[in-house]
């Protein structure tokens, strides 16, 4: 009998919920819940927190690494100048960059093995002081197929030595500077000749191994004739045919030498110089330093230049641009040398109106 | 009932929470935004300024670089004259060589006269051979102080850009034109100069000539293949002739990067300097310093948050509890249960005042039990049979004596019209009060049925409280009263029905003894006719006697039960010709008036003895000579018997106890006194109303109101 009077219970409006062990667990998973979001947020919170916080050393801009292949001393001083440009352009050693340079000390046959060193190291840059280091190093990256940007510190005549493809448009990761000491060969026999108009015979000492000799030869030829002077070239690739040459000169009546660029003639100056001097016989060099080291006259840029300017390009790479975008570039700076030192020694007088052109002046 | 837990996002600890993080987030957030925003609008402007100054100093550098190439140039002219334009060669040589010497921008160097043709020239690079005559490109002087500009073109191989500067040669004296010395200036060194300036890691510099071609490029490739950037927004500007302003423009550069840029006119010559850098680079800073102030934000938020969330549980933890504790003692029904107060403030207080009420609702628990003990005797001893029923009329609880009476087996949901089946026996509920006979335990009962419509809305959601009375009893004694009443009436009318028989036996009597007579008398027997005469007589004397014989027995018959549909005219006629020789005996007078066709539902024994109980009381109030009038008619659906004696009528004392059972006003044997009140319980039966209206001395009318019944 179901009796609401017999055994109802009063309380049945207070008997509430009875919590199951079901509810409970759904209770203890929705807390579990909501404390993980929490956490999650919490955590989200600290990260970003944490990255304010480490966001200022992350400010620091990375070390960069410059290789940089020489083959010889006398062109470190390519690397000084690159160095103190890009320093001048913001980029401190030791904060910025990191430089790591190669000397082969004129043993070729090193190159390729520092070469391979500074490929190794996988720098931002790769840098060639003159072009046989460009040569290595466009060699090696091939090679090694890496894709290091090398950025050449003066060569003669990229193109025809096959760094690159065209002037203003290098196409791959070579670009640099050409020296312009091919193009000015023509400009040293006219202003050799404005120099001492008197002179008519003159020798031209080269190095055959340069690749641009012959076409040397013609453009010399064209302008010798426009002048009316003879010129005779004589080949050389070692002391002893610097030697044979000047016994050459001697018996063809030669009033003046001409040197032509070239890794091997570049280091024989002082050799070639203390053979002509005693002749009588002033030697027109390439480099301001040539005259420093008793040529009567220079006309090219120096090598401290050539690294100014090619910093340059490198400053553009490491900001980001590409070798094959960036154009070749020729000297800013063209110093012609005079040493009336030498003149003096050799009894020569210079044309004042050439002279009145010299941006460095020897005096005796 | 039980009671749900509320959704975790009602309680108040989220709501706490929310409303504290909430108010930790949005005051930080909308003070961060708007500090944030000033910061950055200062910062921007900050930028743009900065590009635009670095564009003004280098267009001020260019206008100085060609400004000192022109003085340089002016300046030799001015001084010597002569020495240019005169025939020593080499005098004008020294002059040109040291002019080149000493400004290194100038790349050749040419004299002409005053008709353009070159008199003497030198040159860094071009081989100047002799015998070459020709004249010079001659510019139109354009500019003050007067020097003429050419455009700027580039050299082959090495792509330097370069101008000519011509300046004329006036005769100090005669300020006549004698000739003109043409630079060949290389911007190369300016180009680098300006082109190497950083501007961030992505930003740029380029420069345009007047027409806004690309003279100069931070990315001198664009030059070479002489990108248009014509469309510029800032150089669209330049070409306008609009003045800059420190506020750079943003737009998309041919590469499609969104950059802000910004210019500055150079003056002379007429070239614009452009710096552009992408607007994710130039806000970098501020991109720095949203993370900033983002950091700071939510390190605000997260400390102001914790603070919010720990004294947010904090405020709630014994509110928790204590809803905690409620739920314990409802689970447990412990109402003696005691929660423990954890604090001082106003939810300790609510505790406390929760226990107290704790202790209340447990002495009320405990005197509803009483009560309810108390209820449960009464209902079980209260002698009745007790149901409760749903609007579907289903049993959902009943009493014992009602488990008694119809089965203890189960009756929960059970119709109550299968328990209480049967005529006239239905849960319709439109008869309160009604009787019914029941076979209870193979025992016949009299069950009055009452029913009470309960308020909706009760725990047990019933809609009705049935309650059986067993009236067996009380039924069985007022039938015995009516049938007392009726053998009393019987009685009564008996000694008037032997008078009245009295006359046809005298008649028989006289007859019969007179036949007797004649038919011992010799000589004169009756004939055939005679004796048939007289037996006709008999006959229709006895016949007489029989009719009032009958009658009384009609009326002294126990009648059956139950209602049947009648013609209240015809009992009303019975009844008058039971009556008649009685009131004819006291020389009273009935006058009937009958409509036909009254027909109710009704028992015709009973409705008989109340007409007789009427016109008897009527007959025994009316002296000799008197009339009463009999009136059955029609009203709308009611049909109306009024009886109106002229007699002594009633008192208005006894006139309200004349229902009473034993009351009468007639000497003792004449009277039961329970006349009136069984036809009123009769009439209540019949649905119908019994009213009598009375005044002393002067009469008595007695109403009977009954319902109609149609007959189709």
């Amino acid at each position: 009998m179901n009796a609401p009077f017999d055994d109802a219970p009063i309380n049945a409006t207070l008997v509430g919920e009875e919590k199951t062990e079901d509810e409970g667990g759904v209770q203890m998973k929705r807390t579990g819940v909501v404390a993980g979001v929490v956490a999650v947020v919490i955590i989200m919170m600290l990260i970003v927190l944490a990255r304010f916080l480490i966001s200022k050393p992350s400010q620091q801009v990375a070390l960069r690494k410059i290789g940089i292949l020489v083959a010889n001393d006398l062109r470190l001083t390519k690397v000084e100048g690159l160095k103190s440009e890009l320093e001048q352009l913001g980029y401190s050693e030791g904060v910025q960059l990191n430089y790591q340079v190669e000397n082969a000390k004129n043993d070729l046959n090193r190159m390729n093995d520092l070469g391979y060193q500074l490929v190794q190291e996988k720098p931002d840059v790769l840098v060639a002081a003159g072009a046989v280091e460009a040569q290595t190093l466009r060699d090696l990256t091939m090679k090694n197929k890496v894709q290091i940007p090398v950025v050449f510190m003066g060569t003669l005549s990229p193109v025809d030595i096959g760094l690159v493809q065209d002037l203003s448009k290098p196409g791959g990761t070579l670009t640099g500077l050409n020296n312009f000491h091919f193009e000015l060969t023509p400009k040293r026999l006219e202003l050799l000749h404005r120099l001492l108009p008197e002179v008519k015979q003159v020798a031209v000492l080269g190095d055959t191994r340069v690749p641009v000799f012959a076409q040397t030869q013609k453009e010399l030829n064209t302008v010798a004739q426009a002048f009316g002077l003879s010129v005779h070239t004589y080949t050389v690739a070692n002391s002893g045919e610097i030697q044979q040459a000047f016994e050459s000169i001697q018996k063809d009546g030669t009033e003046a030498i001409i040197l032509l660029p070239g890794f091997f003639l570049e280091t024989s100056t002082r050799e070639i110089v203390n053979l002509a001097t005693p002749n009588k016989i002033p030697v027109f060099g390439v480099y301001p330093l040539d005259t420093e080291e008793g040529c009567l006259a220079s006309y090219g840029t120096s090598n401290r230049e050539q690294g100014v300017q090619s910093a340059h390009i490198v400053s553009k790479i490491l900001r980001g641009y590409s070798p094959k975008d960036i154009p070749v570039e020729t000297p800013d700076r063209l110093i012609f040398s005079v040493n009336l030192n030498q003149a003096q020694k050799l009894g020569v007088n210079p044309s004042p109106s050439v002279l009145s052109f010299a941006d460095q002046v020897i005096q005796p | 009932m039980t009671q749900e837990r509320s959704p975790w996002w009602m309680r108040i600890k989220a709501r706490v929470l929310f409303f504290g993080i909430l108010m930790s987030i949005l005051p930080l957030t909308i003070f961060g935004m708007i500090s944030f925003n000033a910061s950055r609008a200062y910062l921007q402007t900050n930028i743009q300024e900065q590009n635009y100054e670095r564009a003004h100093v280098l267009s001020g550098r260019i206008d100085d670089f060609i400004s000192n190439m022109v003085d340089s140039l002016i300046h030799v002219t001015s001084t010597n004259a002569y020495t240019l334009v005169g025939q020593d060669s080499s005098k004008r040589d020294v002059v040109l060589g040291t002019l080149l010497r000493e400004v290194p921008y100038f790349e050749s160097l040419e004299i002409s006269d005053s008709d353009y043709r070159v008199l003497g020239q030198v040159s860094r690079r071009k081989v100047i051979l002799p015998e070459e005559h020709k004249k010079i490109n001659y510019f139109p002087v354009r500019f003050e102080p007067g020097f003429s500009l050419s455009e700027v073109f580039f050299t082959s191989p090495d792509s330097r850009p370069q101008v000519y500067l011509t300046v004329s040669i006036q005769d100090p004296q005669t300020r006549q034109s004698l000739g003109y010395l043409q630079a060949r200036a290389d911007l190369k060194s300016l180009v680098t100069k300006f082109t190497n300036l950083q501007i961030g890691q992505a930003g740029y510099v380029y420069l345009t000539d007047e027409k806004g071609n690309l003279i100069g490029h931070t990315d001198f490739s664009r030059v070479l293949v002489q990108e248009n950037v014509q469309n510029n927004l800032a150089v669209q500007n330049f070409l306008a002739g609009n003045s800059p302003t420190h506020q750079g423009s943003e737009y998309q550069n041919p590469e499609g990067v969104r950059v802000i840029g910004t210019y500055a006119p150079v003056g002379i010559p007429n070239w614009g300097v452009f710096i552009e850098q992408p607007v994710s680079e130039a806000y970098s800073p501020v991109q720095q310093f949203s993370i900033r102030v983002l950091g700071i934000i939510l390190f605000g938020i997260l400390v102001v948050s914790l603070i919010s969330v720990y004294f947010g549980l904090k405020l709630t933890q014994p509110i928790e509890h204590f809803e905690e504790g409620v739920r314990q003692v409802i689970s447990t029904e412990n109402l003696l249960a005691e929660i423990p107060r954890e604090s001082n403030d106003e939810i300790g207080n609510l505790v406390i005042a929760f226990n107290r009420l704790l202790r209340q609702i447990n002495e009320k628990n405990e005197n509803l039990k009483e009560e309810r003990e108390l209820l449960k005797t009464v209902v079980n001893g209260i002698g009745a049979g007790m149901i409760l029923v749903d609007n579907k009329k289903q049993i959902l609880w009943w009493n014992s004596i009602f488990a008694d009476w119809f089965g203890t087996e189960d009756l929960r949901y059970v119709s109550c019209e299968t328990i209480l089946n049967g005529e006239g026996r239905d849960c319709l509920f439109l008869e309160n009060g009604k009787v019914l006979p029941f076979d209870v335990n193979g025992e016949r009962r009299y069950i009055r049925q009452m029913y009470y419509g309960l308020t909706p809305g009760n725990s047990e959601n019933a809609a009705y409280l049935l309650l059986l009375e067993d009236v067996t009893q009380q039924v069985e004694m007022e039938a015995r009263v009516i049938e007392t009443e009726k053998m009393a009436t019987v009685g009564f009318l008996a000694s008037g029905i032997a008078h009245e028989i009295n006359n046809p036996l005298a008649i028989v009597s006289a007859h019969s003894e007179d036949l007797l007579d004649r038919m011992q008398e010799q000589g004169n027997p009756p004939g055939n006719s005679e004796i048939q005469r007289i037996l006709k007589i008999v006959t229709v004397q006895i016949e007489r006697c029989k009719q009032i014989t009958g009658r009384l027995l009609h009326f002294a018959r126990r009648g059956r039960e139950g209602n049947d549909l009648m013609d209240a005219g015809n009992a009303i006629q019975q009844i008058v010709d039971l009556v008649a020789h009685r009131a004819k005996q006291k020389g009273l007078t009935l006058k009937k008036e009958i409509e036909p066709a009254l027909w109710f539902l009704g028992n015709e024994n009973e409705w008989q003895q109340v007409l007789l109980n009427i016109l008897t009381n009527a007959m025994d109030a009316s002296e000799e000579g008197k009339t009463i009038e009999i009136h059955a008619y029609q009203e709308g659906q009611q049909i109306k018997v009024v009886v109106r004696d002229y007699g002594e009528g009633i008192s208005s004392q006894d006139l309200s106890r004349v229902f009473d059972p034993f009351f009468t006003t007639k000497p003792a044997g004449r009277g039961t006194g329970l006349g009136l009140f069984v036809s009123y319980g009769m009439i209540q039966r019949m649905q119908g109303h019994l009213n009598i209206e009375s005044e002393k001395g002067k009469g008595t009318t007695v109403s009977i109101i009954l319902p109609h019944k149609e007959v189709i």
